[in-house]
């Protein structure tokens, strides 16, 4: 019996042993799984996070994708994209900024593994066109008679004749103007298809190429009036400060004659010729070599190319280096810049009659007529001018001539929107919008375009009209409400007739105008048979005008927002209201008008 | 009475080593698999740790800088260092307008740091983070010569630990772009 019982606790001991070791097993297995499973668990959260951004960041790209079709576009939500979905909120911060938030979710909204919100904001490009004054005329200045009144400052790249009781109720200033050809140029061969290293000279993209200059000697005496370069720009550089110096040993010297500005807004990213806006017009010595330099930051992404050619030019060179530090050569050496330098062409005038009766400028004391010349007026403010006749005020000679304005829109500009116009297809033939009104755009109209019957066209997109565009009959054209506060463009290649109680509107809110451009040369081209590049008779409503190779012809009484063309005729009671709201304006495509990317307000909000 | 056999105790004792030695041994190497997937894991982590805080300050940052001082040590941008501007942002997450913080990356001995310099009016918190203690190589190289016109970092992190005498290495390679430049 005692050996039994003996032998019966002898038993188990293996048993025991086992679950000692099984229980470490288990322990140890437990621990490992565990590790396992935080780690996957861990992994997973990171790539999902990383997937969540990227999902984001496409949220990004297609609300300014939307943006960019239509205006009034607020966001979606849960769109599925991969492996999950995004949110996105478009609100409103200010007529041409909006902040875009956006979320990315993996897998899913309802149960992710991982979301991350991006914050940004977008806006037109900041580099909108500018319209400095309600009434711009260029070089042919304006003709105005016919007791004609001007609501607003004007001002005239040449004379202001006025004088048969003109009005103009703000500033009237007229700047010298140039001479028809230019003193020095440098342009051949005149289009540059693709930049070679001989065709192109890139600055602002580096330090080392961070500014151009190019040398000139001009032939007479005359004060400097217009510079013009043949540009291009790549992303959105900022403006270039342009200035003439001295020549120091063959190089750009530190003695500053001018400096002017270089809008970035004129310039695109095709080559065009653009206007410097001159603050001052020096009076350059014909022996002696001059610089001008063209000043940028530097952006490996935002900079600017010149056409150049080799030794284009006889009276110069470009260098490439940095203003105020050292200058080289172009590579290859001897390249020359495109260029045209214009001279003054003569005074300028305002009035022209024998009578202080011929024109009154101002209505306070702050309004002022400002030219060389001024004869025949009535002026409530000051007189800035060199010489006076027939004036109820002696001359203030205190302020140099007036300096010439660049005309707000680039042949670049004009190339963009004709650019956007073609990507909503051509029509081919002539296009009539009668009584029943019609919905176009944006589109190319190879033809005519006719608005008459007391019909309405609404504008959804920019439009290009190779032919004439006429608007009569009661005719309407208004832009789509989809432009909200931002205006729209139609381009016409030839002239442009308004008459018959047209009407032009906006959008519908406020600060939204169309805008009516011709590239018309009329009356002084070939074919014109006399016509005005645009001839307006009677009410055309809220509309902005620009023909800035031609003759704009204002009778009849109509009442526009702006008008800048080479010459303002106005006769038969016209009437001119100037709106400020056109001073900064913003396209909602064209030049100026995409929604971008904001740089520095990409935030990672969670 | 009747005693064990010498031959039950040599069987017995023999079983009972041969079962202490298979277990001792399966333990043993247990042990060491958890080791090495433990190394594993922390390398792979701190690797991941450094691409991750590189990405947040990285892709809202508007400038590399080529140095910054840091509560009066100055960091300057080369191959195992970079210096980062970044717009502030306010604490519903938007960017504040003229105002910046600072970061930098940068490894010491074996460990990553990620020091912040916060504006006042920021909603980051301004400190020293460590990132990871076993960095065994950490570089930065930049698409412009000049370091402050960058727009794209590329980071290389390899991290290693050698655990009873095996290397366990995770190598981690991302390109950013600075979209706030």
């Amino acid at each position: 019996m005692n050996q039994h019982r003996h032998r019966s606790r002898a038993q188990g001991q293996i048993l025991l042993l086992s679950l000692v070791f099984l229980g470490i097993f288990l322990a140890v297995s437990t621990a490992f799984l565990g590790l396992i499973v935080t780690y996957t668990k861990s992994e997973r959260h990171i790539v999902a996070s990383a997937q969540a951004r990227a999902l984001a960041e496409a949220g990004i790209d297609e609300a300014a994708y939307q943006l960019n079709h239509d205006a009034s576009y607020t966001g979606e939500a849960n769109t599925e994209l991969a492996l999950g979905a995004f949110t996105v909120i478009v609100t409103t911060l200010n007529a041409s900024t909006k902040q875009v938030t956006v979320t990315g979710f993996v897998p899913n909204s309802v149960h992710p593994i991982a979301s991350k919100t991006i914050r940004v904001n977008v806006s037109i490009d900041a580099s909108t066109i500018s319209f400095r004054y309600g009434v711009q005329a260029g070089a042919g200045g304006f003709v105005l008679s016919g007791g004609s009144r001007i609501n607003g400052n004007v001002y005239a790249n040449g004379n202001i004749q006025a004088t048969t009781g003109v009005r103009i109720t703000g500033s009237a200033t007229a700047a010298n103007p140039p001479a028809l050809v230019a003193d020095q140029v440098n342009e051949t061969p005149s289009a540059i298809p693709s930049c070679t290293g001989s065709t192109c000279i890139t600055f602002a993209n580096s330090t080392a190429t961070q500014d151009i200059s190019q040398s000139f000697k001009i032939t007479t005496a005359t004060g400097l009036n217009n510079i013009q370069f043949y540009i291009k720009k790549v992303g959105t550089p900022s403006d270039v400060i342009v200035r003439i110096v001295n020549d120091t040993a063959g190089n750009p010297g530190t003695d500053v004659l001018m400096t002017g500005n270089l809008l970035a807004s004129s310039i695109t990213t095709n080559f065009g010729w653009v206007t410097v806006t001159l603050p001052s017009t020096p009076v350059l010595d014909p022996a002696q070599t001059y610089w001008v330099v063209l000043d940028a930051d530097s952006n490996s992404t935002k900079y600017y190319v010149l056409g150049a050619n080799e030794n284009g030019y006889a009276n110069g060179t470009a260098k490439i280096g940095r203003y105020g530090g050292s200058w080289s050569a172009t590579t290859p050496s001897g390249l020359d810049s495109y260029f045209r330098v214009y001279l003054g062409g003569g005074t300028s005038l305002i009035g022209g009659n024998t009578y202080t009766t011929g024109v009154y400028v101002g209505t306070e004391p702050t309004d002022d007529a400002w030219a060389h010349t001024i004869k025949g007026a009535t002026v409530t403010g000051t007189l800035y001018c060199q010489s006076s006749s027939y004036t109820n005020k002696a001359c203030n000679t205190s302020r140099a001539d007036p300096t010439p304005q660049p005309m707000p829109l680039s042949d670049g500009n004009i190339e963009e929107w004709k650019n956007d116009a073609l990507t909503g297809g051509t029509i081919t033939g002539n296009y009539h919008s009668g009584w029943a009104g019609a919905t176009l755009g944006p589109k190319k109209i190879v033809g005519n375009l006719l608005v008459d019957g007391g019909g309405t066209l609404t504008v959804t997109g920019t439009l290009w009209i190779t032919g004439t565009v006429t608007v009569t009959g009661g005719g309407k054209i208004k832009l789509a409400a989809s432009y909200g506060a931002n205006d729209g463009a139609l381009i016409a290649d030839g002239p442009v007739i308004v008459n018959g109680g047209a009407n032009f509107s906006g959008s519908g809110t406020d600060g939204s105008y169309p805008f009516l451009i011709t590239t018309s040369a009329c009356p002084a081209e070939s074919g014109c048979n006399g016509a005005d590049a645009v001839s307006l008779s009677g009410g055309v409503g809220t509309v902005a005008i620009i023909a800035q190779n031609g003759n704009v012809h204002i009778g009849g009484g109509s009442a526009l927002k702006a008008v800048t063309a080479k010459q303002i005729t106005m006769d038969g009671g016209a009437e001119l209201f100037y709106d400020d709201g056109l001073i900064s304006t913003n396209f909602s495509s064209g030049p100026g008008g995409s929604w971008t990317f904001v740089p520095g307000t990409y935030t990672i909000a969670q | 009475m009747k005693g064990f056999t010498l031959i039950e105790t040599i069987i017995v004792i023999g079983l009972t080593v041969f079962i202490m030695v298979a277990l001792g041994n399966f333990y043993v190497n247990f042990n060491t698999v958890l080791g090495s997937n433990g190394g594993r894991m922390s390398v792979a982590s701190g690797a991941g740790k450094i691409i991750n805080e590189a990405e947040a300050m990285i892709l809202p940052a508007s400038h590399v800088l080529s140095s910054h001082e840091f509560s009066g040590t100055t960091y300057e941008t080369n191959g195992n260092t970079v210096v980062l501007e970044l717009p502030s942002i306010n604490n519903s997450g938007t960017s504040i307008e003229g105002k910046y913080d600072y970061a930098v990356f940068f490894v010491n001995d074996t460990t990553a740091y990620r020091l912040l310099q916060t504006d006042p009016e920021s909603s980051r918190i301004s400190g020293t983070k460590q990132l990871s203690t076993e960095v065994y190589a950490l570089s930065f190289s930049y698409d412009n010569a000049d370091v402050t016109q960058a727009r794209k970092v590329a980071v290389d992190v390899q991290t290693r630990l050698v655990i009873k005498g095996e290397i366990i290495t995770n190598q981690l390679h991302e390109q950013i772009y600075l979209r706030n430049y």
